[in-house]
């Protein structure tokens, strides 16, 4: 019998200037989402920008979430790992990570690439720089 | 049965939020602020504000959008039902276009239960978010 694997599906994925968690709700709030960026000269280091993701539940103890970006060229230039432990009764969990010191070595796309065990893509999102 | 061949390909949904606000700033910047799972609610009938975005990415061409409040087990249950919150259009000029979308919704909820934001690009679900309706104490 093939195994069945559970992955955490995503419910979001966004690219923004800042992220920010009020302690005293619990709740997310996501500052100037952005698609693209255009910048003077390359290569360009961009002091600090974030990503929100959210991610329902799955049948694991725990997930280990990888959070990439991906240069035009396939490489990562920025990586994140979290890993995730669900309690009994969480719905989902929801993380603001900050990319602090991105190097991008040249115009082009860039991915955002949200992936769980054995590189299994749970979403992506792409940054265009100009 | 719908005739799907004519129409542009179901466009990919990175993000579908449920929050309590959301500003657009003059450099065309979304602010989204208070993410939420679920509403509180102390006396029902209850007609709550709230704003939803989204996004869409990797289609190409013309939309027609639909987002829909919907039983969990829409439309697999006879008991199932949906409400429409809001429709509009979308044109993607080409793949790599990321069409974002600010919503301000108002809507009745009628008792505490589950439910599900759900958004339609031309008939094609392409995301789902549940949503928790709670009964609170005042």
């Amino acid at each position: 019998m093939p195994r069945i694997d559970h992955f955490p599906k995503c419910l979001a994925l966004i690219v923004c200037q800042k992220t920010d968690l009020d302690p005293q709700t619990g709740q997310w709030s996501i500052i100037g989402t952005f698609a693209g960026m255009t910048l003077e000269k390359y290569p360009a280091m961009y002091p600090e920008f974030h990503v929100y993701y959210a991610l329902a539940k799955s049948d694991n103890i725990q997930d280990v979430i990888h959070l990439d970006v991906i240069a035009p060229d396939g490489k990562p230039t920025s990586q994140n790992l979290t890993v995730v432990k669900w309690d009994h009764d969480a719905e989902g969990v929801e993380q603001g990570v900050a990319f602090r010191e991105v190097i991008f070595r040249t115009v082009g796309k860039y991915i955002v690439r949200l992936t769980a065990e054995g590189g299994h893509i749970l979403a992506e999102r792409s940054i265009t720089m100009d | 049965m719908s005739d799907t061949s004519a129409q542009p390909p179901r466009p990919n949904c990175p993000a579908l939020i449920i929050c309590q606000k959301i500003q657009t700033t003059p450099q065309r910047l979304i602010n989204i602020g208070g993410m939420m799972n679920a509403f509180s609610i102390t006396e029902f009938p209850a007609d709550v504000t709230f704003a939803v975005h989204f996004a869409l990415t990797e289609g190409q061409g013309n939309y027609r959008l639909a987002l829909f409040m919907e039983t969990p087990d829409y439309p697999n249950d006879a008991g199932a039902n949906r409400h429409l919150l809001w429709e509009g259009e979308a044109s993607l000029r080409a793949p790599s276009v990321v069409h974002e979308q600010p919503l301000q919704i108002t809507t009745r909820f009628l008792a505490p239960g589950q439910c599900r934001i759900a958004l339609y690009a031309n008939g094609q679900q392409v995301a789902r978010r549940p949503l928790s309706i709670l009964r609170v104490k005042a």
